[in-house]
């Protein structure tokens, strides 16, 4: 199972990803699709694991997260 | 064509700033819109372009870096968004319409601006004035790095730094600088830096950026699309999105980056340095014409970037820019450059002046020719 961070733009999907990648940590940007209530049109960045310290150095950096989700 | 008309655009471009927006063409998909491989692929070029110029001016962010249509633009963002009814603002004798014109609107709305005087090759004398116009309602200082019109450098590092003592705001109007001089956000007081893609950077026509280097960020002009929360009414408050509406500029924008790698190849200090000795070549023959008037010092310091203006005694100055281009196919500009507040420091605001500005291509032989050509013409 994969993990998925929702970040505000795809700009910051990016920004989080180069963040990750300096900590060793790889992922994916990946557009989100639309849930109701959440707002459409977010990128996020999709991890295979680390999913708890990856969401630690993005706050570190003060890269705004906007939810997690589990990926089959 | 000898093309001296660089602070115009730069001519020709970089072959690499050519074959990166034909590269662009390829990978066209709308950035920051889709989640397909095209689109992600076009997202990426943007963003790398963008993390390029952050690194290039010394900004904490790539988010911090805007693209807009063209400086004037980026200027626009600035004056519009920052100001309000009561605020005072303080611009520089030497600046651009793009400067001049929109905060002569806002004054019609109840902000007031000062101007002070630039004094040439007297950086002192140019700093006190600054600090002379401050008052107790200055919100933003908004200058140029050189005119683009004479060439004459302010210290704009240094009254920016000054402003920032009173807890002003500071803009700066890189548009004939960025390229030409080192400017690293990281270690100065600019707030807002605005700077053109396609003169020292050698980018596209229709590029621009705007590096916000504060927390203050202004209110959006144009609000529209962004690719990011797109249920919510309201324009996001997020960077770069807040100010980047509607699809962007994406082969121009891969081409300012490629022409941002040129610069870097060539050094910032390398291409200043070859532009000054033209400049200076160029001088030192037209003071040896007769009736040929020169305005400035001789700019052979660091109080000058690579742009010189002349006029031939008696001879308008849009015939003799004519004349230099059908008869010796020398591209100049003439007229007021759209810089009135600048030719009126010089007293040249009746006459105008023929603008010379050289770029990495340029060679002493085109200098040269121009010498020539001025010699039959006066």
């Amino acid at each position: 199972m994969d993990n998925l961070i929702r970040l505000s733009s795809v700009t910051s999907a990016m920004k989080a990803r180069d963040i990750l990648k300096k900590h060793g940590i790889y992922s994916k940007v990946q557009r989100i699709p639309a849930k109701k209530g959440q707002g459409a049109c977010s990128y996020g960045v999709l991890l295979k694991n680390n999913i708890e310290k990856a969401v630690g150095i993005l706050n570190d950096n003060n890269i705004k997260i906007l939810g997690r989700a589990d990926v089959l | 064509m000898i093309y001296l008309d660089n602070g115009a655009t730069t001519f020709p471009k970089p072959n690499i700033v050519t074959s990166s927006v034909n590269n662009a063409m390829k990978f066209s998909a709308n950035p920051g819109r889709a989640g397909h491989r095209l689109a992600i692929k076009a997202s990426e070029m943007v963003y790398n372009a963008r993390a390029d110029i952050a690194d290039f001016f010394g900004a904490k962010d790539p988010s911090n870096v805007i693209f807009t249509l063209n400086c004037t633009e980026a200027l626009n963002i600035v004056i519009k968004g920052t100001l309000k009814k009561g605020d005072h603002v303080i611009i520089s004798s030497l600046e651009h319409n793009a400067v001049l014109r929109p905060i002569e609107k806002l004054r019609k709305s109840g902000v007031t601006y000062t101007i002070a005087e630039v004094v040439e090759n007297d950086n002192e004398k140019t700093l006190s004035n600054f600090r002379n116009a401050i008052n107790e309602n200055t919100k933003l200082l908004v200058c140029t790095c050189a005119s683009n019109v004479f060439g004459v450098k302010l210290p704009f590092n240094r009254i920016c730094a000054m402003c920032h003592q009173y807890g002003i705001l500071t803009c700066v109007d890189s548009a004939q600088a960025a390229g030409l001089v080192d400017i690293n956000l990281s270690n100065s007081s600019i707030d807002y830096l605005c700077a053109a893609g396609h003169k020292g950077l050698y980018g596209p026509m229709g590029t621009g950026v705007l590096i916000i280097n504060t927390d203050i960020i202004p209110d959006s002009l144009v609000e529209g699309g962004t690719g990011s929360n797109s249920a919510n009414y309201n324009q996001p408050e997020i960077l770069p999105d807040k100010f980047e509406s509607g699809t962007v500029n994406f082969s121009g924008i891969i081409g300012l980056s490629a022409g941002i790698s040129f610069v870097r190849q060539r050094g910032v200090n390398n291409l200043y340095k070859k532009e000054m000795s033209l400049i200076n070549y160029a001088y030192t023959e037209l003071a040896k014409i007769p009736n040929v008037i020169l305005y400035t010092q001789k700019p052979e310091n660091e109080n000058y970037l690579p742009v010189l203006s002349f006029n031939i005694k008696d001879k308008d100055c849009e015939s003799v820019s004519e004349v230099l281009s059908s008869k010796f196919n020398i591209a100049t500009r003439s007229g007021l450059h759209c810089a009135p507040l600048a030719h009126k420091s010089y007293n040249t605001f009746d006459s105008g002046t023929i603008r010379v500005v050289p770029s990495a291509f340029t060679a002493k032989s085109d200098i040269k020719s121009l010498i020539n050509a001025v010699y039959k013409i006066k």
